[in-house]
């Protein structure tokens, strides 16, 4: 039987720096990626980036969370991409960073012993460090501009206060109707532009929001030139999970 | 069959949580649950002083393994004659604590082995006094109450400062924070280790604590045993995991059946499950080592030791087997799958997760666990967070025989009535819903 001659969809994830960041489960949101592109046959290609090394061609770039100790510990990492990862979202290359991860896409993480991160430079924020630690479920109103439906869920374990700069372009994630969000003050949480996402929902924030997950599969196969629907898929499991952060 | 008749235990059982305790120290529990333990701890100036009659206390504390190895001390402890006073599990938080020390004011003479939550930690030491400070491991578990890994082990570097300088540490020295706190001390250490086979897969990228304590640069290993543990060294510093005192040799290592293993030139056949129980069995032959108790002594207790209610236990209901396992961080799920990997397949598993307070009420751990590994198994799910779980079983390629079950005796009873009779049930548990099943079991569970 001859071969489909169909042309392949490949998406490939590159995972930065995980030794360092990847606390909370962050392996989770790599787990929702992989099982939903291959839903679709859509092949799904991971890159694990050491900090030193250089950044693979990629189509979505995931940061995750880590401590205080581990950010310091890239910051040569961070240098070493930066560049490279500012031509990859030129090119419509997605990223998403989660907590830590979040932190870094800022301009700089100010740390409470006076030490500083400089971040990726991605997102016109900035974050210092608190004395308390936001700890708990959080429920988010996502921006209408995303079609990522009418919530976020997920849990927050943080101390960084997050505030966005003038950036006319950037936008916060959505609104806080439950928990801490960006800095516990504006009733923000996370922060995005163009195809790069920012957000202190930490590990699995794309297998309990579904729709974000897609969202960002979505933006990868544009920047390919495919703007076909993704398939639908049965999401009732995920809607049940979903629900526990409600009460 | 193994070498090692597992202990079986048939319900409705007598809960060691409840027994074993006499009607002066039942007077004393009532007196300081009506004025509050905790505020008794705080404001009576006399349990402190009362405190430092107590001879001989043992304090054990890290993430996992603190009842088990306190289980284990107490075992070796009561076979040398020393009826040692342990506080119960679950009892570890302070109000606990000040029951179980309050019950040593009248027996001075027998020595207390206390497991403490790393969290109680500041609040215990001082006043307490210990004579030996186990230290077992630091995996991540409940963040949400701790904040960060780091947090744990600054709490428990604090508690080693403020030990008596004559308290001697015991300490894994195949967890490089935990041996760096012990190295960085001014107390006497007496390291505890594994020696492995050499090789193994290298700590996944999960795992919590592979960086350098002293220069931050990722350790590297030259054998792991469980998540972060093992044979590490720095490629950029001088730190390298001490060389331990008391060290065994894993013959038989993760199986169900037990292990066998060599202490201090003995043999010692254990029922002992897991790599887990393996490191526990080393952490409390060192801790009573270092009272003086040869190793010989020790080597009888862990040929008949008894896991904790809950902890790798056998159970028997409805004519089938029930391996009850503990598992509430990503490490302990990762020692879990190893000492089930060697059993016979498909396997009959049932996963019981809860949120509670004691739990740690984020729950993404589980995404950092490999479910992957029930591959081909009949699996059933329940307990508070029972959907988290089929969504990660979902992505994980899985799908649970029934629907996601709230009541843990409901889902206990229909993955009991969906394992054929003959066979054993694997129940995997985090420590809430561990209590919520014994509490529907202890009832008299549902009808079938």
């Amino acid at each position: 039987m001859p071969p489909k001659r169909t042309l392949a969809r490949v998406i490939e994830i590159v995972w930065l720096f995980p030794r360092h960041l990847s606390t909370y489960g962050d392996v989770g949101n790599i787990r929702a990626l992989t099982y939903r592109c291959q839903a679709r046959e859509i092949e799904c290609r991971v890159h694990i980036v050491m900090p030193g090394e250089a950044l693979p061609g990629a189509s979505i770039v995931l940061i995750g969370g880590g401590q205080d100790r581990c950010q310091v510990t890239v910051g040569s990492g961070i240098d070493r991409v930066r560049e490279r990862i500012h031509a990859e979202v030129e090119n419509g290359c997605v990223v998403l960073g989660v907590c830590a991860g979040y932190q870094l896409l800022g301009r700089r993480y100010a740390l409470l012993d006076g030490r500083e991160v400089a971040g990726l430079g991605l997102l016109d924020l900035e974050t210092t460090a608190g004395g308390n630690r936001f700890i708990g479920k959080v429920v988010v109103h996502p921006d209408p501009a995303l079609g990522v439906g009418a919530q976020i869920v997920g849990f927050e374990n943080h101390s960084g206060l997050t505030v966005l700069g003038d950036d006319p372009e950037l936008r916060p994630l959505g609104t806080v109707v439950r928990g801490h969000g960006n800095n516990g003050g504006d009733g923000q949480e996370g922060a995005f532009k163009g195809t790069v996402f920012g957000t202190y929902l930490h590990g699995p924030v794309l297998p309990n929001n579904p729709e974000l997950c897609d969202w960002l599969i979505r933006l990868a196969l544009r920047r390919q030139g495919r703007s076909e629907a993704l398939a639908l898929l049965d999401d009732s499991v995920e809607r049940a999970a979903a629900a526990a952060y409600l009460k | 069959m193994s070498r090692h008749e597992p202990l079986r235990r048939v319900w409705p059982w007598t809960s060691t949580l409840s027994s074993g305790r006499n009607a002066a120290s039942a007077v004393v529990d009532r007196l300081l649950a009506r004025a509050g333990g905790f505020a008794i701890w705080q404001r009576n100036a006399d349990l402190a002083r009362l405190l430092a009659r107590v001879r001989t206390l043992v304090l054990v504390t890290g993430t996992n393994g603190k009842s088990s190895t306190a289980h284990l001390i107490e075992q070796v402890l009561a076979r040398a004659g020393q009826r040692p006073i342990r506080n119960r599990d679950g009892a570890n938080l302070v109000g606990g604590l000040s029951t179980t020390l309050s019950r040593a004011l009248f027996t001075s003479r027998r020595p207390v082995v206390l497991e403490v939550d790393e969290g109680s930690l500041p609040l215990v030491i001082p006043p307490a006094r210990p004579s030996v400070f186990v230290l077992t491991n630091i995996f991540r578990d409940q963040l949400d109450r701790y904040g960060e890994v780091d947090a744990i082990a600054s709490r428990i570097r604090q508690a080693v400062d403020a030990t008596p300088d004559e308290c001697v540490i015991a300490a894994n020295a195949d967890d490089p924070v935990v041996a760096h706190i012990a190295m960085q001390s001014s107390r006497r250490v007496v390291f505890f280790g594994l020696d492995l086979p050499d090789g193994g897969a290298p700590p996944s990228l999960s795992a919590d604590s592979v960086l350098c304590p002293q220069c931050n640069a990722v350790l590297a290993f030259s054998r792991a045993s469980l998540s972060h543990l093992g044979h590490y060294r720095c490629p950029c510093c001088d730190f390298s995991r001490p060389v331990p005192a008391v060290a065994a040799n894993g013959r038989t290592l993760g199986g169900l059946g037990g292990a066998c293993l060599e202490i201090g030139g003995i043999e010692v056949s254990t029922p002992l499950v897991g790599i887990h129980g393996l490191y526990n069995a080393l952490a409390a032959v060192t801790a009573v080592r270092i009272l003086g108790i040869p190793d010989s002594l020790s080597a009888d207790a862990l040929r008949i030791a008894r896991p904790m209610p809950g902890r790798s236990e056998w159970i028997e209901h409805r004519g089938r087997r029930v391996f009850l396992g503990l598992v509430k961080n990503p490490a302990g799920f990762e020692a879990m799958a190893d000492a089930l990997a060697s059993v016979k397949r498909p396997r009959h598993v049932l996963f019981l997760l809860n949120d509670g307070a004691a739990d740690g009420r984020d729950v993404s751990w589980i995404w950092d666990a490999e479910f992957g590994l029930f591959q081909g198994d009949r699996i059933w799910i329940g307990g508070r967070r029972a959907e988290v779980l089929a969504l990660r079983l979902k992505y994980a390629g899985l799908e649970a025989a029934t629907p996601a079950m709230h009541e843990h005796g409901m889902a206990f009873e229909v993955a009991v009535a969906g394992t054929p009779p003959g066979e054993i049930l694997y129940a995997l548990m985090n420590y809430t819903a561990m209590l919520d099943l014994f509490g529907c079991l202890r009832k008299g569970l549902l009808p079938a």
